[in-house]
């Protein structure tokens, strides 16, 4: 900082009585605006004029103080005043600039604004408040906007979503299934028994090889794996599981999810992205962990829905605990869906109790 | 890097004091090798007559300040839905180049935060018609995209206009003259040297936007001139290259070597990950330093120079804390992380020269309302890349 600054803020005599009213003065720096030189200067208030003298203490210009325009106060930077023909004072006299701008009654909203900003109780309040606000978009807010979002695409739009999808799934996970057409063929009849009970979208199953598990796609498909059928002991717990992924359908998990997602990951890195050079690592962070939170979410979802829709088709609800638990003992990790490994489930044991126990609902 | 030259200018502080240049010349004459100097081997022309200074930047903000402007402008912008982020980013960038010091005189930063809101508005509302494109028509959507890609260009010619003109020191604006036609051909010639070439040309094709960016830059009537040479780029993308060649040499013998243990353990794994992170994260800072000093070092603005001396590890410890410090805090920390690195980059920032830096207002640009009004239509949306 320049030593007419420095002075400037040591000798200012904005309190300092004077001919009339209080006089204001300060020490600044001026530059014309044509070119990058420096004038130390001396400005003082006279009469409704602000008075700009040189070094040599000669007078080098008036402006009427009505037409400055003072920067805003922000933190202890610089203010600057422009005057009318493009020219600029500039001091750190933040004592006498604030009198000049209540002498001419102007720069209250700013004043406010640096109030707000350098009060440690306002400060602590934000955080408190940007906190809740934080925690509460991202257990309900998100969630639920994505959830009205989701909800109010039309049907084709929606199912639409997912085209495309089984035959990228076919060439990068899945091989052609080996059960017979006629196990083939009593399971697709059980299964169009079970979606009789749910009239609302055209299901369609398809059976692959690859991992125990079952999918849904938005469309509607719903893929069982050769290895999910030879798990079950019974063919109600391949529908118990089918019912789940009905669910998933039914709330529109896929188009959520990733809106829930882009929201995130929009939003973090419009805070975080600035702050740090390496931001797609920082930022990428509470995007992965929310997603695990959201994917959570969806699963206890699509379970009770499954629960509902098993009871209305009369099929017993411990199916579907008994294939979970035996999918936790023979293949851990299995029960949950393939693109989650890092997410948090709720543990499968008490998936299963929580959905036994909706019987009694 | 980043295109923020103006920015990156003002965005300084604290220096290590009053180290005469004619020491700190020999000093560097001794020690070209090192590789962050990023081409202090072969510096710019110089010429007698702009004096022997050395003036250090240096940076008067703090953390504690600017954390309350933060917390109060994230509340603000989260109150209103958004709308207030445009004066956020206004009053961010004012205190940057406000605290922002060199010879006794801060930085300003002018923009004008209807214009950025503006800016935002059409460009925030073009990318959601695109996104929501994507589930009506596959068609449409592509149609779109390829005008995103068309407009890339332009747009960040104007965000260089706008920021450019909206940056000022001792009252006199800096200027961007860059035209996006320019760009536009350039992107193309360079984009295809990279492939024609199976990658070789891209040291080249970077040397050669950054030149683009940087040498249309200008202070008053002063033009920036920049006079690195693709030799340098090319020594030190070889070397980030190799540092990351590195890292996936040690995750590639982590795993055959320790395969057994790693699945196992998850400390194992974990320690792989961190050992892959940490060669990759040191040729991330080595090539933010090592392009950052280029930048400066290769830099003459009429007779002036400039010296940045930004260390890979002093980079990459400051990263790695604020990481730390970010992510412990939950974000809470993101101003601290801001400032340190403000501060850091100013600490190792000088100008070489004498103290009265005399420029001329650009008549051109003075008179040429059009260079930065047109510019402001728009606003800064944002757009940046690296180079």
């Amino acid at each position: 900082m320049g030593s007419a600054l420095q002075e400037g803020s040591a000798r200012s005599d904005a309190t300092q009585p004077g001919p009339g009213a209080a006089a204001i003065g300060f020490a600044a720096n001026y530059y014309d605006g044509n070119s990058s030189r420096v004038h130390p200067v001396r400005a003082t208030v006279v009469a409704g004029m602000l008075v700009t003298q040189g070094e040599d203490g000669k007078v080098m210009r008036r402006d009427p103080v009505a037409a400055l325009l003072i920067s805003p106060q922000l933190g202890l930077t610089v203010r600057s005043i422009r005057l009318s023909d493009g020219a600029k004072l500039e001091t750190d006299d933040h004592v006498a600039i604030d009198a000049l701008e209540r002498q001419r009654g102007t720069g209250g909203a700013h004043r406010v604004l640096h109030r707000i900003e350098t009060n440690w109780r306002v400060t602590a309040a934000s955080v408190v408040v940007m906190v809740a606000i934080a925690t509460a978009g991202f257990y309900w807010g998100v969630p639920a906007l994505a959830r009205r979002a989701a909800l109010a695409m039309p049907d084709a739009l929606a199912y639409d979503l997912g085209r495309g999808t089984l035959s990228m799934l076919d060439r990068a996970w899945f091989k052609p299934t080996e059960l017979t057409p006629a196990r083939r063929a009593e399971l697709e009849a059980k299964f169009a028994e079970l979606a009789a009970y749910y009239p609302h979208t055209p299901l369609r199953l398809v059976f692959r090889r690859a991992m125990p598990n079952a999918f849904a796609l938005p469309d509607g498909t719903i893929i069982v794996t050769d290895e999910l059928v030879a798990l079950a002991e019974h063919d109600d717990e391949i529908l118990a599981v089918v019912a789940h992924e009905i669910g998933h359908v039914h709330e529109r998990h896929a188009l959520r999810m990733a809106i829930e997602n882009s929201v995130v990951a929009l939003l973090a890195f419009t805070y975080i992205g600035d702050a740090t050079q390496a931001s797609a690592l920082v930022a990428s962070l509470p995007t992965v962990l929310a997603n695990g939170h959201f994917s959570r979410t969806h699963e206890l979802e699509a379970d009770s829905f499954a629960s509902g829709l098993l009871k209305r088709a009369s099929i017993p609800l411990h199916r579907f605990a008994d294939i979970l638990r035996r999918l936790d003992r023979e293949v851990p990790g299995a029960s949950e869906s393939m693109n989650d490994y890092f997410s948090s489930h709720p543990g499968t044991e008490e998936r299963a109790r929580r959905f036994v126990n909706s019987a009694s609902r | 890097m980043s295109t923020e030259i103006t920015t990156n200018v003002g965005e300084s502080a604290i220096a290590n004091d009053t180290e005469a240049y004619a020491s700190s010349a020999s000093r560097y004459g001794t020690r070209g090798s090192d590789a962050t100097k990023g081409g202090t081997e072969t510096r710019a022309p110089f010429s007698p007559e702009e004096g022997s200074g050395r003036a250090p930047f240096t940076f008067t903000g703090s953390a504690a300040e600017y954390f309350r402007i933060w917390i109060v402008n994230v509340a603000l912008s989260v109150i209103t839905l958004g709308v207030y982020s445009a004066w956020a980013k206004v009053r961010t960038k004012q205190y940057f180049y406000g605290h922002a010091h060199l010879h006794g005189s801060s930085f300003e930063y002018l923009a004008d935060p209807v214009s950025i809101l503006k800016g935002r508005l059409v460009v925030g509302g073009f990318l959601a018609l695109v996104f929501v494109a994507q589930y009506y028509s596959l068609g449409l959507y592509l149609g779109l995209a390829l005008l995103v890609l068309l407009l890339t260009p332009y747009l960040i010619v104007q965000g260089l206009k706008f920021r450019a003109h909206n940056s000022a020191y001792r009252n006199v604006r800096f200027g961007f003259t860059g035209g996006a036609g320019e760009l536009y051909a350039l992107l193309a010639r360079m984009g295809l040297l990279t492939v024609v070439t199976l990658g070789f040309g891209y040291p080249y094709a970077q040397w050669r936007i950054a030149q683009f960016v940087i040498a249309n830059h200008q202070y008053g009537n002063r033009r920036f001139a920049w006079y690195a040479k693709p030799v340098h780029y090319y020594k030190i993308l070889w070397r980030a290259v190799a540092l990351q060649m590195c890292a996936a040499f040690v995750i590639v013998v982590v795993f055959i070597v320790g395969r057994d243990i790693l699945f196992e353990s998850p400390a194992a794994l974990m320690l792989g990950g961190a050992a892959f992170y940490g060669v990759s994260a040191w040729g991330f800072a080595y090539t933010q330093a090592a392009l950052n000093n280029l930048m400066y070092n290769q830099l003459v603005v009429g007779w002036h120079r400039f010296e940045s001396s930004l260390a890979t590890l002093g980079l990459l410890k400051l990263y790695a804390t604020n990481l730390i410090g970010i992510v412990l805090s939950l974000g809470l920390l993101i101003p601290w992380a801001m400032v340190r690195v403000a501060r850091y980059r100013a600490e190792r920032l000088a100008f070489l020269g004498s103290a009265e830096v005399l420029v001329e207002k650009d008549p051109a640009l003075a008179a040429g309302r059009s260079v930065g009004e047109a510019a402001a239509d728009l606003g800064d949306v944002g757009l940046e890349f690296g180079i």
